[in-house]
């Protein structure tokens, strides 16, 4: 009973997982760009999500929503604005100099928070705070099951969208080809914008969906960002499934790790994975590309 | 034959002026100690910044966990100081190579992988290391003292031991690294290997076509870089008297020695020198003015100017010389062609 307790815990996690490595995934895998601010980029969106609850009556998962919709308009505008221009300038196929301008980003956006707002662990309080189901000895927490839910909603209709739609298949061809999905006359920076801002979009859901049971501090955006890194390659960049898989790794892993060890020693077994897909399986457990 | 007209450049000058004066620095009455650990900090990370150069700039691959091998630098020779009683002059080299060989490690798995591979590892293995080091209470059945750390007791002034009342000896300990450290960093550029790592950078399917063996240069320059910044990581610790894992692989200290190399000038000799000796003082100067309320603050200016540099100024400040030198020469020769077409119309 405890075993499948802690199965259902680390599914629950690891689908918020793979929802924040997704869109770091797709932004590398469409782009060969590392958003280097993406945990931070969840910092702000939890922040924003806990404030709006505190502020408005609406549901936390209507915030949510609203959320995702403000970081898609984020990520299009910052994409298409700024960091368009630094990639233009860039030969290299994995351009260096974007990396490092979204980790100053970051630098900006954590260190802002924390003057701004402290560095305490804030908890939001919603109606979901510490609901849960209790299935026979099980107990299921309704917030973590509700993100696990809408996490695997949004991968799935991700991939939905980069399969069947005309728009996915330009982005697929771009992240393939990008002088042939030129050619076809695919408009490349919109491709970029669009994914970019999917990307971000993604981290605003998962920041709405964390916020009833997650404080929210400065430095929160980096516990997540440090897995998604590693649940990309993992997974295989640019892979949707992939990401999905990772992520779920990732949170078995942590929680029977723990369950067996430490919480530490768990961490130390994901990196040692880490290593060992490197070596072994260096495109990724679910990538047809060739790195 | 040297030629005295060319040492004589303004370079040559300024350098020689700037090492005179840090020389004689703690000699002077008037230097407090403030001015003194001030200077210690910004030389230590002028080294750490060249140091990472190596693998940042020569070889092309950006590190966000590099103060990974300072804490390893830190933990190892420490540990060897106080339960082996191993002099840290000896211990810091044993450190250096067990920082390099995790480094080559490391390098050997992800240099297969193009782009990014290396940089996402690299944080991985400065938080592989934090955790497990503030979990583990011993290694090997000797404490590591935890999340607490390890102090290193007084036990009088000596110098096999490095342990000094004042400062002062670690400050011409800092500044003797510092230029072996930009002098060797000199010799890595203008050698074969900062040749093929050069060729390397710019494209590494030519380089690779025409037989420079792509994986040894770059393990060459990781590991060399690795052993640097370990030996930088055992004297730090030494000077600090007590070490933990959190302020050793911090990742705050990753990011800025990243940002003082790539805000003075990625891949160039003195961008490391000028990013870490310009951002350094700033930040004490806004800790000091600021205090802690908003010791964020300096971090918030950090990553703004890396911004500014990366969508600016690519090259670093070191490159505005060079944009000044050719604006000037355009001047002049437009100059010279009006001279002309004015003398042609004569």
């Amino acid at each position: 009973m405890l075993y499948l307790q802690t199965f259902i815990d680390a599914l629950m996690i690891g689908g918020v997982y793979s929802v924040i490595a997704v869109g770091l995934s797709l932004i590398f895998g469409v782009m060969r760009v590392i958003n280097w601010s993406h945990g931070e980029s969840l910092m702000v969106s939890m922040l924003i999500a806990l404030y709006m609850n505190q502020y408005t009556p609406l549901d936390p998962y209507v915030i949510m929503l609203i959320v995702g919709a403000v970081m898609f308009v984020y990520g299009y505008v910052l994409q298409s604005v700024v960091i368009s221009r630094i990639l233009s300038r860039e030969t290299d196929r994995e351009p260096i100099s974007c990396l490092l301008f979204t980790a100053g980003l970051g630098m900006v956006m954590s260190y802002s928070v924390q003057i701004i707002f402290g560095s305490k662990q804030v908890m939001a309080q919603t109606k979901y705070n510490g609901r849960a189901l209790h299935m026979g000895d099980l107990v299921v927490s309704l917030p973590k099951l509700i993100a696990f839910i809408i996490a695997v909603v949004a991968v799935a209709a991700l991939w939905t969208f980069l399969q069947k739609s005309e728009y996915g298949r330009a982005i697929r061809a771009t992240s393939q080809n990008r002088s042939v999905a030129t050619l076809m006359g695919i408009s490349e920076k919109r491709v970029y914008s669009v994914s970019f801002a999917i990307g971000t979009m993604l981290v605003g859901l998962a920041g709405g969906m964390l916020i009833p049971y997650f404080s929210v501090y400065p430095t929160v955006g980096s516990v997540f960002s440090n897995k998604s890194f590693i649940i990309v390659v993992l997974g295989g960049k640019g892979s949707v499934p992939g990401a999905l898989l990772g992520g779920l790794i990732v949170g078995l892993i942590e929680k029977f790790g723990a369950l067996f060890f430490s919480e530490s020693v768990a961490q130390i077994i994901v990196f040692l994975m880490f290593i060992a897909i490197l070596l072994f399986k260096p495109t990724g457990l679910l990538s047809k590309d060739k790195g | 034959m040297i030629d005295k007209k060319k040492l004589l450049t303004p370079k040559n000058i300024l350098v020689t002026v700037v090492l005179l004066i840090l020389a004689l620095l703690p000699i002077f009455p008037t230097t407090g100690a403030y001015a003194i650990q001030l200077t210690c900090l910004t030389m230590l990370f002028i080294y750490w910044a060249s140091a990472y150069n190596i693998i940042g700039g020569f070889a092309g691959h950006t590190s966000l966990g590099h103060a990974c091998y300072v804490g390893i630098g830190a933990y190892v020779a420490v540990m060897l100081y106080l339960y082996g009683g191993i002099s840290p002059w000896i211990g810091m080299f044993i450190a250096g190579i067990v920082a390099a060989v995790i480094a080559g490690i490391i390098g050997y798995v992800t240099f297969h992988m193009r782009g990014s591979y290396y940089t996402l590892s690299s944080v991985a293995l400065l938080n592989c290391f934090r955790i497990a080091m503030a979990a583990s209470k011993e290694i090997f059945g000797f404490k590591t003292g935890g999340a607490v750390g390890l102090k290193i007791s007084w036990m009088g002034e000596s110098v096999s031991g490095m342990q000094f009342v004042s400062k002062v000896p670690f400050y011409y300990i800092f500044l003797v690294f510092m230029i072996l450290c930009v002098l060797l960093c000199w010799y890595i550029k203008n050698s074969k290997m900062g040749y093929y790592l050069a060729a390397i950078t710019t494209n590494q399917d030519a380089a690779s076509s025409l037989g420079v063996n792509i994986m040894q240069y770059k393990l060459m320059a990781l590991c060399s870089s690795a052993f640097l910044m370990a030996l930088g990581g055992a004297v730090y610790a030494f000077f600090l008297t007590s070490i933990d894992p959190l302020s050793m692989f911090n990742y705050d200290t990753s990011a800025r020695i990243m940002l003082m190399t790539v805000v003075g000038g990625l891949g160039t000799l003195w961008g490391p020198v000028l990013g870490a000796a310009l951002l350094v003082p700033l930040n004490e100067w806004m800790r000091a003015s600021f205090g802690a309320r908003l010791s964020g603050l300096s971090f918030v200016i950090y990553g703004i100017i890396l911004m500014l540099v990366v969508m600016f100024l690519p090259k670093g400040l070191v490159s505005l010389k060079d944009k000044y030198e050719k604006r000037r020469y355009e001047k002049q020769q437009a100059k010279e062609v009006a001279v002309k077409e004015a003398s042609v119309h004569e």
